[in-house]
């Protein structure tokens, strides 16, 4: 596959995934990552290996499958009433890896809850592997502009 | 790292409350709104209680070297916290003594010494003037040394400072409440706690002493925290205990002396119930496994248990709360907000993978995308929102006050449920903010 279709197709899953997200898609939204999956912010924006620092969210899928259910319950009060969110992402760019990519991206999203809208402000990294030839989400690392300066609660998802 | 600037200014000292007596606002079992959202309230508990009293600012482990320094705050005082080259900590204000300028800028480091941008004045780490540029003109240096709390006092670790000469020595402060940091200290056995150097930090729009009373509140658990006992009965395929509060019967809350206070769970965290919860973490050991070839250390199951740290909570009034295996570090910003910083307490001499499963406990609950603290936050706001109604006038703290054990005046114990903890913080909120204080 020439790199610019395997860009083309990382795109399309990332925007595919921004979609799933801003629509609380949730099932949908973990059907786009491998079974043995990472979705993480670490606290210091620095880090790119969390396993033995300090995170904001550290999900393996089982988590990642609590944080839905959490967030389903109707007793996640951060989350009563929901938070709506918008999100862009962009500056995707693409270097092939294995069968599948790390896509690098920048992103902003707009949180909105109770009459307040949060800007946050970002890089997304997505490691891509390919499964029954679809590309998935293998990793997820979401790098947040102050993640380790004082925030408000963060339970939507990134 | 990212700085953080959170302090503000609290307007001049002419508009300070004076010798107001605040002491009426809180009665036994109840207190009054103006204790939450009443600037001057909050101006003279800046003055009267932590200015007064002694307050936690660090941990030993996090300033191991001369020359390790931490940023925090007394109250709404802006100070770093070092270890100086003999191997003391100490205090400085960060404001520089010449015009003004803050002279640390992260939030923590190594550094010989601090240097104000503005002007070019240095400083020690003992906050001694050491130099001011241009030698044409005497300089008082001793007089213009950055400003230092008195006293500097600590606890096994628990760094306390005050800005009061005359505060009683730390150790007869805490006094009561002692046995339970002895308790978190050597709760994974002879391995010292190493802190961990990243905190998760968190604000709120809502007073500072919501966070002091939720850390002691048994009252809550079971229904501001209902989604992550859903989500561990999902995991379990059963209802947790905590859900019940008769089943609770024998979990305990206490005040002491001083306005502190404990939430005992050791009856109801057995070893079951904390082992369930650990094994739900992003790399548990599997099932059956052997632990100490999983942790690679002799005593790997008790090392893997004491992951979830102590089953209790400590509130050590006015700004310290530790809870599961995190030190919680409570810093007023304004009357209607709160800054809580969180950090995991590793140990120092065990293999990585011990820590890791530390990690991960801590990110269950904490933080800002956590399974617990964003909804005790949301709580808080929801009171804050609340509060605004002007007709009703008075928030109660009865739970309990009829059937809890008066052991002496300031000892008291009661039922997991009942807001023994609370009322003993009031006591001492009290003492400190009556107007001959």
């Amino acid at each position: 596959m020439s790199e610019n279709s395997l860009a083309a197709e990382a795109n399309a899953l990332l925007a595919q995934e921004a979609h799933l997200l801003d629509d609380r898609d949730y099932a949908g939204w973990l059907e786009l990552f491998a079974d043995d999956c990472l979705y993480w912010m670490p606290v210091d924006p620095e880090s790119e290996d969390g396993t033995m620092r300090l995170n904001v969210f550290y999900d393996d899928r089982p988590r990642m499958e609590d944080r839905i259910a959490r967030l389903s319950s109707g007793s996640a009060y951060t989350e009563e009433p929901i938070s709506l969110t918008s999100r862009t992402f962009s500056a995707l760019h693409v270097v092939p890896e294995g069968d599948g990519c790390l896509a690098r991206s920048n992103f902003l999203m707009v949180a909105y809850r109770s009459g307040d809208q949060r800007l946050l402000g970002g890089r997304y990294l997505h490691r891509l592997v390919r499964r029954g030839g679809d590309l998935r989400i293998a990793e997820k690392r979401v790098t947040l502009l102050g993640s380790d300066a004082s925030q408000r609660p963060m339970t939507f998802l990134f | 790292m990212t700085r953080t600037v959170l302090g503000e200014s609290h307007g001049g000292t002419q508009t300070r409350p004076g010798a107001r007596d605040f002491s009426s606002l809180a009665e036994e079992a109840r207190v009054h709104r103006d204790v939450y959202v009443d600037p001057g309230v909050f101006e003279a508990e800046m003055q009267r209680i932590f200015m007064r009293t002694w307050v936690y600012v660090g941990h030993d482990s996090e300033i191991t070297e001369p020359g390790d320094y931490k940023s925090t705050y007394v109250g709404t005082e802006p100070v770093v916290l070092t270890r100086d080259r003999d191997g003391a900590p100490r205090v400085v204000v960060n404001r520089c003594s010449h015009r003004g300028a803050a002279v640390c800028l992260l939030p923590r480091g190594k550094a010989s010494g601090f240097r104000c941008q503005y002007h070019g004045w240095t400083f020690g780490l003992d906050g001694a003037l050491l130099g001011v540029p241009h030698s044409d003109e005497p300089v008082d240096k001793e007089a213009l040394a950055l400003a230092t709390p008195p006293r500097v006092e600590s606890y096994r670790g628990f760094i306390f400072a005050s800005f009061n000469p005359d505060v009683p020595p730390l150790t007869d402060h805490l006094k009561d409440v002692l046995p339970h940091i002895d308790r978190f200290v050597d709760h994974a056995g002879d391995h010292p706690l190493q802190v961990a150097p990243d905190a998760n930090d968190v604000v709120y729009d809502g007073n500072w002493k919501m966070q002091l009373e939720n850390n002691v509140d048994g009252y809550h658990l079971s229904f501001t925290h209902q989604s992550l006992f859903a989500v561990l009965q999902r995991r379990t395929g059963e209802q947790p205990r905590y859900l019940s509060n008769d089943s609770d019967g024998e979990a305990t809350v206490e005040a002491f002396s001083n306005g502190h206070s404990v939430m005992d769970l050791r009856s109801v965290a057995t070893k079951k119930l904390r082992r369930e919860r650990l094994d739900l973490l992003p790399g548990a050991p599997p099932a059956g496994a052997d632990l100490d070839a999983f942790f690679g250390v002799e005593g790997g199951e008790d090392l893997y248990l004491a992951s979830t740290g102590p089953p209790m909570n400590v509130s050590i009034f006015p700004n310290l709360n530790l809870g599961s295996i995190n030190i919680c570090e409570i810093h007023p910003l304004s009357v209607n907000r709160t800054r809580v910083v969180l950090r995991p307490v590793l140990l120092a001499d065990v293999p990585p993978e011990v820590n890791r499963i530390r990690l991960r406990y801590h990110e269950l609950g904490s933080g800002p995308a956590g399974f617990v603290q964003p909804d005790d936050l949301e709580m808080f706001e929801r009171v804050s929102e609340g509060l605004v109604a002007e007709q009703v006038e008075w928030v109660h703290l009865t739970r309990g006050q009829e059937r809890e054990t008066v052991a002496t005046e300031s000892h008291r114990i009661g039922h997991i449920s009942h807001e023994t903890p609370q009322r003993g913080q009031y006591r001492r909120w009290r003492e400190l903010m009556g107007a001959g204080a």
